[in-house]
């Protein structure tokens, strides 16, 4: 199982992260929650990833999940032993997988994606827990680096020093040029 | 406009004068005058474009990182990039009138502007200014990653914004559009190639004693871009805003199709700066193609290690080498062609630089096909996901083979602009030389170039998202 984000490392703001599950066995669901620094919790709702097919782009693999990071690798999930399930009740509760292929070993592959906002940068925790019907929830757990989002300080304060300075001149000058015109 | 200009030439030496055929009015069209006349246009196209592009920012600076999921990155580089070759093969620089620099500039001075005059320098060297921005841009997208990178092409779009902010305060009307905006001097010589332009009558203007097309009414600024459209032989600069239109109280101004290319067979006076840019460019579109194929890491690689274990020097090694290469093939067909037209190097260039033009777009225009073909529903994607749903694929419309064979056919068709570009001007030769042997050298630089990118073409190119 591997989980993406759409930045090359998680960061403060809003991400998006794509859980993927190789072998993922049918009628279980999929749950992903962070837990932050000061223990907040952030759960993460996942929707099922609706995959297109499309004309051979020459690249054979899909859009964006082809130059998506691995954020983190969570080995030991893949094929667990709540594989032998048979039920089709869908993963997140949207009455179906539309997502899900056949894969090698009989199960299917799983992906969905859902956003969270991450308030503060630091070490969190990426919490995976998969529900059965049959078998005891399995839960994996992995930290991830959260680094400050957004430009860098230096440049948002170049630019807006620049542009507020010469607006405030030039709005000062008008004033003073048409004061002295009258 | 050059038989306008005849009859006019031929009048005052007091030479019996022909009634010049005037070409088609669109203006004729009742609706689409009171349109272009309304105070809606282009306010009903610049507000939604500088709303999109306020939010195009803040995507790209606070949006994802990956650049396949940030639909900043996609709305510009995939959708935006590939279609304005296009918009300016169409429409010449409309895109200017509605560009969000340009209502960023008038909404700044309502405020606080100054209105001072534009310096003298930058008039003089402002299109040096432009070719410098744009080789500085362009090298700067690959030693700091501005195109692959949403922060990169954030930042690069806030410092623009700057720019435009400082310009519009100190200057009057667009300085920065006409003297400085990279884009801008692109689109200049594109326009060249336009099938539209917009023209006064010169009979009629010559009756005019308000000159309110330059210094606009009570309603209406002036042309924003310093144009006066009485004397206006070509459309590098003007952005058919309509402000001229609006204002002009005698319906002088007539907006016409025309032949694509044709104002490049006819340069009344040539400028080597603009030629320079037009030769530089196919530098330019040259190095994108490249590094987007197979063998570009490797060479860098191998590059990087000889010199000083520096990628940024292995680059602008490369990056130098691409910009002089077609700049010294043009010279030395210039030499050979100045030769027989008993005209020197310069003034050759200068003539002859601009039959690249018709090039330059058909393979500016192919290059980004494969960005907007090969990547386009990655826009569909980005946009389904800002609305709540998530949804992928692959990013292509269109099979690579079937994208291939529509490059192919839109560089033929650049290059057979080219050709037919040169031998215009070959026959504008003002010597009595053999016109034919002025246009051999730069037919065999042209066929250089297509084959060049033909080949290029066919070597499988990196996404750009």
């Amino acid at each position: 199982m591997a989980i993406h984000d759409d930045s090359f490392s998680a960061k403060t703001g809003a991400n998006t992260f794509t859980v993927e599950i190789g072998d993922f066995p049918a009628g279980h669901t999929v749950h992903l929650k962070l837990v932050g620094p000061q223990a907040q919790v952030v759960a993460v709702p996942l929707q099922d990833l609706l995959v297109l097919e499309g004309p051979d782009d020459g690249h054979g693999d899909s859009a964006d999940m082809a130059n998506m990071p691995g954020m983190a690798d969570m080995p030991g999930m893949d094929g667990h032993d709540t594989a032998s399930s048979g039920h089709d009740s869908g993963s997140t509760g949207h009455g179906g997988t539309p997502d899900a292929h056949d894969t090698a070993n009989g199960g299917q592959a799983y992906t969905a994606r859902g956003k969270a906002v991450l308030d503060a940068p630091g070490t969190w925790k990426v919490v995976v827990k998969i529900d059965g019907d049959h078998d005891g929830p399995v839960t994996a757990e992995a930290p991830i680096d959260v680094h400050p989002g957004g430009p860098a300080p230096l440049y948002l304060g170049f630019t807006g020093v620049s542009m507020g300075g010469f607006l405030t001149y030039g709005i000062v000058r008008r004033r003073n040029e048409r004061g002295a015109g009258r | 406009m050059a038989a306008s200009n005849k009859s006019i030439q031929e009048s005052s030496k007091g030479l019996r004068v022909t009634p010049q055929k005037q070409p088609y009015n669109l203006l004729s069209l009742p609706w689409l005058k009171a349109f272009l006349k309304s105070r809606w246009f282009p306010a009903i196209l610049t507000y939604p474009t500088l709303v999109l592009f306020t939010y195009i920012v803040y995507t790209l600076l606070w949006g994802p990182e990956a650049p396949s999921a940030n639909l900043g990155t996609s709305l510009t580089w995939v959708l935006w990039w590939p279609l304005i070759p296009v918009f300016m093969f169409v429409l010449g620089r409309f895109w200017c009138a509605i560009c969000p620099f340009a209502t960023t500039i008038d909404l700044v001075q309502k405020v606080a502007g100054l209105g001072r005059p534009v310096p003298p320098f930058l008039k003089k060297y402002g299109i040096w200014i432009i070719d410098a921005v744009f080789i500085l841009i362009t090298w700067s997208d690959h030693v700091f990653g501005i195109v692959e990178s949403p922060r990169g092409s954030g930042y690069l779009l806030g410092l623009m914004v700057t720019g435009v902010v400082v310009t519009g305060v100190l200057f009057e009307r667009r300085a920065w559009c006409r003297y400085v905006c990279f884009l801008g001097g692109l689109s200049g010589n594109y326009s060249r190639s336009s099938a539209l332009e917009l023209r006064a009558t010169p009979e009629i203007c010559a009756t005019c004693k308000t000159q309110n097309c330059y210094k606009g009414d009570e309603k209406t600024p002036g042309c924003p871009v310093f144009e006066f459209p009485r004397t206006m032989q070509n459309s590098a600069n003007c952005n058919l805003c309509a402000n001229c239109i609006k204002t002009c109280p005698n319906d002088s101004i007539r907006l016409s199709p025309r032949t694509p290319t044709r104002e490049l067979w006819f340069m009344a006076r040539p400028k080597f700066e603009e030629s320079f840019l037009a030769v530089v460019i196919v530098g330019i579109v040259l190095i994108q193609n490249v590094t987007m194929l197979s063998f570009w890491e490797p060479t860098m690689e191998t590059l990087t290690g000889m010199l000083l274990g520096s990628r940024t020097l292995a680059f602008t090694a490369i990056f130098l080498v691409a910009m002089a290469l077609p700049f010294g093939l043009v010279a030395v067909a210039s030499k050979f062609s100045g030769a027989e037209a008993g005209e020197s190097f310069h003034q050759n260039f200068a003539r002859f630089g601009y039959a690249i033009i018709p090039l330059d777009l058909a393979v500016h225009i192919a290059h980004n096909m494969f960005h907007l073909l090969a990547e386009g529903k990655s826009i569909y994607y980005n946009v389904a996901a800002l609305f709540g749903s998530q949804v992928t694929g692959p990013a292509a419309l269109l099979s690579s083979g079937t994208i291939q064979v529509l490059q192919f056919i839109t560089v033929g068709l650049g290059v057979a602009g080219a050709m037919f570009t040169a031998y215009k001007i070959a026959g504008h030769s003002k010597t009595e030389g053999n016109k034919l042997r002025t246009f051999w050298p730069h037919l065999a630089v042209i066929t250089l170039f297509g084959i060049v990118n033909v080949y290029l073409f066919t070597l499988p190119m990196m996404h750009r998202v």
